[in-house]
């Protein structure tokens, strides 16, 4: 049975529908904010998007923008939406599923993910290409990649200066054709830290009023921060309902969603406002299950990705559901981005503390794997997938330390290689097979 | 002609060291950290530069991802299989200099149980950045001075700075010296000595040189002048051994182990706040390719081709030594455009001798 199969039913609630249509519209919002002449800032992590939202500059992901094979289907959807909106859209979806039957919307979706992977693969070319190193990271390939294609289109890119050395350099190479605003973070907290961290998000507002020529101001900066962290809420909630064991949408909808909401939260879809109350409405649609017909997964081994960030294997969530089990990526969440970022008082202030609360967390790889098994523990996780991504020496490294504190609990783990989409899928499937048979064994 | 510092004299030595009080600190032999700092703590500040043997290389895989450069591989290695040497370390230093330091300070922390002093570098050179490391000088001073019981005055700082300021003279002379292609001395012989300095510290180096007698030899030979940049050389590897058997002399080594230690003095620190002069030196001249952005490596070596009449460069990269790995393309860029001869070595300890042989013996044929 295909991917799209197997999540069918998730294209018919309308905010899962909405959120994909728009994860899927990266090209239009570029065209759309260019039409505008609303400055581009490019993002490649979650932090620091209050700022470049409060200086009213659209933040994009470049990873997500591609050609994709379902076109067709966005224009249609997005102009049918667009006359009738969301709910029409959704209904007439519905009508016409019995006469196009399941495969029709199924193919949609296989097209939609595959499609995504070849933007990926493009990227990875496109950075080899340009001479970037091959044993950099995916991420951070892929972070080259997708800049390079763009860099008439953006204004600027939000470059981080923090513990990994090498995505640094990545940001140093992109200075040299485009403009990078850096965000130094130290890699300690304590005050001076604090102090050097506030001086270094000044420096990453003057920056960003000079592209936009908009000044932040406190009181923009609160907004946003609100605004994000009610995102942030419903995020959490959203990974708090895919660890349940009914759930309103199969367990591979969910995988997928958490998939599209690791990236998708980076530049919030590049509409925050469309983001935020499209994941109230979907937690509303998550949480609503009709009697007798929520999918009971508990019979289904929950597998915890660590870490994701830096790039994964992007037919994990097939693999995984096809062998039985569910796949978690949750990565924001072990890095406490998703708590709430203060926003009584000094934003300057509240905002460097909530940078350096996300640093605190990747301080070294012991701090990194407590957390993780904190994690794991909050969401009733069976095993540990850990992702060894080739080219990461900063937290591959945890990989040693995470085996020893497995003995301290009931996690199991399995160590997963991976340098480029599709490099070893059957060792893949072998490895995630035997483990979930092992854990199905023990339960009985 | 200076011989190679033997092992079991280094040993020796800083067992002496110890017998007579002093603790033995450990740094990774990167320039971030001020040894200065150390030494007027009454310490002896001991480079972690063993490397070039592919065994503690492969032993430091189990607790660092094989995509991390040999060199701080090794060096976990070299903890694990009890070097006698790295044996008598009484704490480490560590830091975030690159990803290598970073995950190698905490594995050795954790797994071999020796007293760390963290410092975090920051990555750039702005104003702020200065301000953060002055701070981390500060709380490393502090630390130092619980350590070994000694204070660190503003004079013994001047002092320990004034010293350290003389063998990097000493240094820069040698250096400046191997314009006259009369005198015998080699890169290689450079590098003993900047070895010799890195594990025994600036007292027994400078007591070295008093004795060091290098006479000119009309006879030596016209070797081809070649700037090593890149990767620092360990102890323990033998590449620039091996290019100078190629006629050469290595007159430059741009790498942590050569000229970036010596390259500039250190400003006489103020009285008011002598950290300030450590953080001018340490971080905004700072020669590696870590900082961001790296403004300084192209013009130091394009004025150094310059002013030794250098006729190649040997671009040195230790496999996923990412500064260097990331500074590549600019890097062969800049010397192409300029029509310098340039050899890219990427390896790590294991590459076999004779590739190497053969890919130098064909760059120094063309250039010859």
């Amino acid at each position: 049975m295909s991917q799209g199969n197997r999540m069918v039913n998730a294209l018919f609630v309308k905010n899962y529908l909405k959120l994909t249509v728009q994860f899927f519209s990266g090209k239009k919002q570029l065209r759309t904010a260019k039409a505008a002449r609303r400055k581009i800032i490019s993002m490649h992590l979650p932090a620091g998007i209050e700022l470049v939202l409060a200086a009213d500059a659209m933040p994009i992901f470049l990873c997500r923008i591609g050609d994709y094979s379902q076109q067709e289907f966005l224009r249609a959807a997005r102009l049918y939406q667009g006359v009738f909106g969301w709910n029409l859209l959704t209904s007439g979806m519905q009508f016409l599923r019995p006469f196009l039957g399941n495969n029709f919307f199924s193919d949609i979706i296989d097209k939609f993910l595959t499609g995504l992977y070849s933007t990926y693969e493009k990227y990875i070319e496109i950075a080899e290409n340009a001479g970037s190193p091959l044993d950099a990271c995916f991420g951070t390939r892929i972070l080259l990649g997708a800049t390079w294609p763009h860099l008439n289109q953006i204004h600027g890119t939000l470059g981080y200066c923090l513990r990994c050395g090498w995505f640094s350099k990545a940001f140093e190479e992109i200075s040299e054709k485009s403009e990078v605003i850096f965000l130094e973070v130290p890699n300690i907290v304590n005050s001076h830290a604090e102090e050097m961290m506030k001086e270094s998000l000044n420096q990453v507002i003057s920056q960003l009023e000079k592209i936009t020529g908009k000044t932040i101001t406190s009181e923009k900066l609160r907004t946003q921060t609100l605004l994000l962290n009610e995102i942030r809420s419903s995020y959490s909630k959203i990974i708090e309902l895919a660890s349940q064991n009914i759930l309103r949408l199969s367990p591979l909808s969910y995988a997928n969603l958490l998939s599209m909401l690791h990236i998708g939260f980076t530049d919030c879809v590049g509409d925050p406002k469309f983001f935020n109350q499209t994941l109230k409405l979907l937690v509303k649609d998550l949480e609503k299950i009709p009697k007798n017909s929520g999918i009971d997964a508990t019979n289904r081994p929950k597998l915890l990705l660590v870490n994701a960030f830096g790039g994964y294997e992007p037919h994990l969530p097939e693999f995984v559901d096809t062998l039985g089990g569910r796949l978690f990526v949750a990565d924001w969440d072990v890095f406490k981005i998703l708590d709430p970022i203060e926003t009584s008082g000094d934003m300057l202030k509240n905002y460097a503390d909530a940078i350096l609360r996300f640093e605190s967390f990747w301080i070294d790889n012991s701090t990194l794997v407590d957390r993780y098994i904190e994690v794991a523990s909050k969401f009733n996780i069976d095993a540990i997938l850990f992702n060894n991504m080739y080219g990461c020496k900063s937290i591959t490294p945890s990989l040693r330390l995470f085996k020893e504190r497995l003995h301290d609990t009931d996690l199991r783990l399995v160590d997963i290689g991976f340098q480029n989409i599709g490099d070893n899928y059957e060792q893949l499937k072998t490895r995630i097979g035997a483990m979930l048979e092992l854990i199905q064994e023990e339960r009985g | 002609m200076i011989q190679k510092l033997a092992f079991e004299d280094a040993e020796n030595q800083l067992r002496e060291f110890k017998e007579h009080g002093k603790k033995i600190i450990g740094v990774f032999p990167h320039s971030l950290i001020p040894d200065e700092l150390i030494y007027a703590a009454n310490a002896i500040p001991i480079k972690l530069v063993f490397g070039g043997d592919d065994h503690p290389t492969t032993k430091g895989t189990e607790y660092m991802t094989q995509a991390t450069c040999p060199f701080a591989r090794g060096c976990i290695g070299y903890f694990d299989q009890n070097d006698p040497i790295y044996a008598l370390v009484d704490a480490f230093i560590g830091g975030n200099f690159c990803n290598g330091d970073l995950i190698a300070s905490e594995m050795i922390t954790k797994f071999f149980n020796i007293p760390f002093l963290k410092v975090t570098f920051p990555t750039t050179i702005k104003p702020f950045a200065m301000k953060f490391l002055k701070q981390e000088y500060l709380i490393l001073k502090q630390k130092l001075e619980k350590f070994t019981g000694t204070q660190i005055t503003q004079d013994n700082l001047s002092s320990t700075i004034e010293k350290y300021n003389k063998l990097r003279l000493i240094f820069q002379n040698l250096n400046q010296q191997m314009k006259n292609t009369n005198l015998p001395l080699l890169g290689e012989d450079l590098q003993n000595l900047i070895h010799r300095f890195y594990l025994l510290g600036p007292d027994d180096t400078l007591q070295f040189i008093k004795n060091l007698e290098i006479k000119q030899n009309a006879n030596s030979r016209n070797r081809i002048p070649i700037l090593l940049s890149g990767s620092g050389i360990a102890y323990g590897d033998d590449l620039i051994h091996m290019i100078e058997e190629f006629d050469t002399r290595v007159v430059i080594n741009d790498t942590w182990s050569g000229i970036h230690f010596y390259l500039e003095q250190i400003a006489t620190p103020s009285i008011e706040d002598p950290m300030e002069t450590l953080v001018q030196h340490y971080l905004l001249g700072n020669e590696s390719s870590r900082m961001v952005p790296n403004v300084r490596r192209i013009p130091r070596v394009m004025k150094l081709m310059k002013e030794f009449n250098i006729k190649g460069v040997i671009n040195h990269i230790l496999k996923f030594c990412d500064p260097y790995i990331a500074d590549r393309n600019r890097f062969k860029e800049h010397l192409l455009e300029a029509d310098i001869p340039m050899l890219e070595l990427e390896r790590d300890y294991s590459t076999s001798l004779e590739q190497l042989k053969t890919r130098l013996g064909a760059f120094f044929e063309m250039i010859s």
